[in-house]
């Protein structure tokens, strides 16, 4: 599934949040989004997903402009920062609930990805959950559909060595699979690891892109 | 079928997970002392059997016009003001959090949003059951008669005002306006807050339905909506009152005006999260 950003500005108030983004982001890559706190790359993932829109220009999925031919890219896996779910349940009861929406998955996939995540056979209330733990139930709701399009954005907070390989696997497993996979880190080593090409993103704008262990370009 | 979906999540966990036993404890703590004052405006007349009606229309009739000049109308807005704080934040608060993943795997913003709008009907429907319930339990325990009807002593008990010419041959049979009315207003006002809620605030919108709740205490008028609540200014009693009719089409307008406005806010919003 390819995704454009053709002339995207947003705006929140009074504050331009994305400037004139014009980006191409290649189906079946792993892109990177690269920058400080409070750059955009949340915000450039928001738009991608569709749960916010363009002030100025198009996002465009596979030909189709977000907000005015669809209102959310058909086949998308999201995990933002401190992912929400519900407390008074179980991980498996949240993504069960979540799952029924599309009704794709049985209840053995949903195990399969906890199994994945690190949290299987784990029986606590959402609310019991260590951060590390809500981080990977928010991974596991992003790729348990296996959408065409996943976005995880600092995936790897909260994480020790062994979730940040955990992470790498799946970012591997998903781009093999043929998905969309855009994730933004702080680590810059663990990014360039993943990621088939990175944006740095600055104040709301792209300031320049490259293929790691290749030459920077700037935009 | 993606809406069902929508609306079983929000019927269940929108309805009995959600803080629910705290507004369980806080709703029938209000009813229970509005019981305990019913009884004890009624207390004195030991030879008269007063009914159930009689203590849905003590709480839920209304007030007098002029009552702002002499005190707060409690017993007829602390009801409604409870209501509408407990269905405030759910519908932001949803899309704040948890809702995201489910709008994303519904794929229509349309759909959560009428989903909620389902979901607010039934909380509403909820707290007022229950509140009939006690009402009907804690009456008969005392005494009352299982009957809707207002019996003559109670007529007298609540009073009218100095602004209202009282009709020659007034109507009792004010069961419908003593229940649904009530039940009706509080839906559609509570509708109406969540889509100014998703237009502007939720803050912003229950002050809208608070001032718009003392100005109805205040004045007798089809255009301040809570009116259509208050029994005690039906026409079957007042001679400029307000009938069933006329409080049935006000509701029904605030209810498309509550949905319409939820969905043109929610066409283009922007759903970010709590932080």
């Amino acid at each position: 599934m390819s995704i454009e950003f053709k002339n995207v500005s947003k705006k929140l108030g009074n504050n331009i949040v994305i400037n004139n983004v014009n980006i191409e982001i290649k189906k079946g890559i792993v892109t990177g989004l690269k920058g400080i706190n409070g750059s955009g790359k949340t915000m450039m993932m928001r738009l991608i997903a569709g749960l916010i829109y363009a002030t100025k220009g198009e996002v465009v999925i596979d030909g189709k402009v977000l907000g005015k031919d669809i209102s959310f890219p058909p086949s998308i896996g999201l995990m933002l920062e401190n992912p929400a779910f519900l407390p008074g349940y179980n991980g498996f009861d949240n993504l069960k609930m979540l799952a029924s929406i599309k009704g794709e998955i049985k209840d053995e996939k949903i195990d399969e990805v906890l199994e994945t995540v690190g949290l299987a056979n784990i029986d606590k209330k959402y609310r019991k959950y260590s951060l590390g733990m809500k981080q990977r139930l928010g991974i596991a709701a992003a790729i348990m559909e296996e959408p065409d399009i996943i976005l995880l954005d600092e995936p790897t907070n909260s994480l020790d060595a062994s979730g940040q390989e955990m992470v790498r696997e799946i970012v591997a497993r998903e781009k093999e699979r043929g998905a969309t996979v855009i994730l933004s880190c702080h680590d810059s080593a663990l990014l360039e690891s993943m990621c088939d090409e990175i944006f740095n993103i600055e104040v709301g704008e792209i300031t320049s892109h490259y293929e790691p262990e290749k030459e920077q370009v700037s935009v | 079928m993606k809406f069902f979906k929508h609306l079983k999540f929000d019927l269940t966990y929108g309805n009995f997970k959600n803080s629910f036993l705290i507004k369980l404890i806080v709703w029938v703590s209000f009813v229970v002392f509005a019981c305990f004052e019913v009884r004890g405006a009624t207390l004195r007349y030991t030879d008269v059997s007063f009914t159930v009606g009689d203590y849905l229309y003590y709480i839920f009739s209304g007030v007098r016009e002029d009552y702002l000049m002499l005190e707060f109308p409690y017993m007829w807005i602390v009801p409604h003001i409870l209501i509408l704080f407990f269905t405030l934040h759910y519908a932001n608060d949803d899309l704040m959090g948890y809702g995201q993943q489910m709008i994303l795997r519904s794929g229509k913003r349309n759909l959560w949003w009428l989903s909620k709008c389902v979901w607010n009907i039934s909380n509403v429907t909820i707290w007022y059951l229950i509140a009939w319930f006690i009402i009907t339990v804690f009456s008969l325990l005392n005494g009352a008669v299982f009957s809707l009807g207002i019996s003559e002593k109670m007529r007298g008990i609540k009073e009218y005002g100095t602004l209202i010419t009282v009709q020659e041959v007034p109507n009792w049979n004010l069961w419908f306006e003593i229940t649904f009315m009530p039940l009706l207003t509080t839906v559609a006002l509570s509708v109406l807050q969540m889509g100014l809620g998703m237009l502007i605030n939720p803050a912003a919108a229950y002050i809208f339905s608070a001032v718009v709740l003392i100005a109805s205490s205040g004045t007798l008028s089809i255009y301040l909506f809570g009116n259509y609540s208050m029994a005690i200014r039906s026409i079957k009693l007042v001679k400029n009152g307000l009938s069933i009719s006329e409080g049935i089409t006000g509701i029904v307008i605030l209810l498309i005006i509550g949905i319409v406005t939820g969905l043109a806010a929610i066409r283009k919003y922007n759903i970010l999260s709590k932080e």
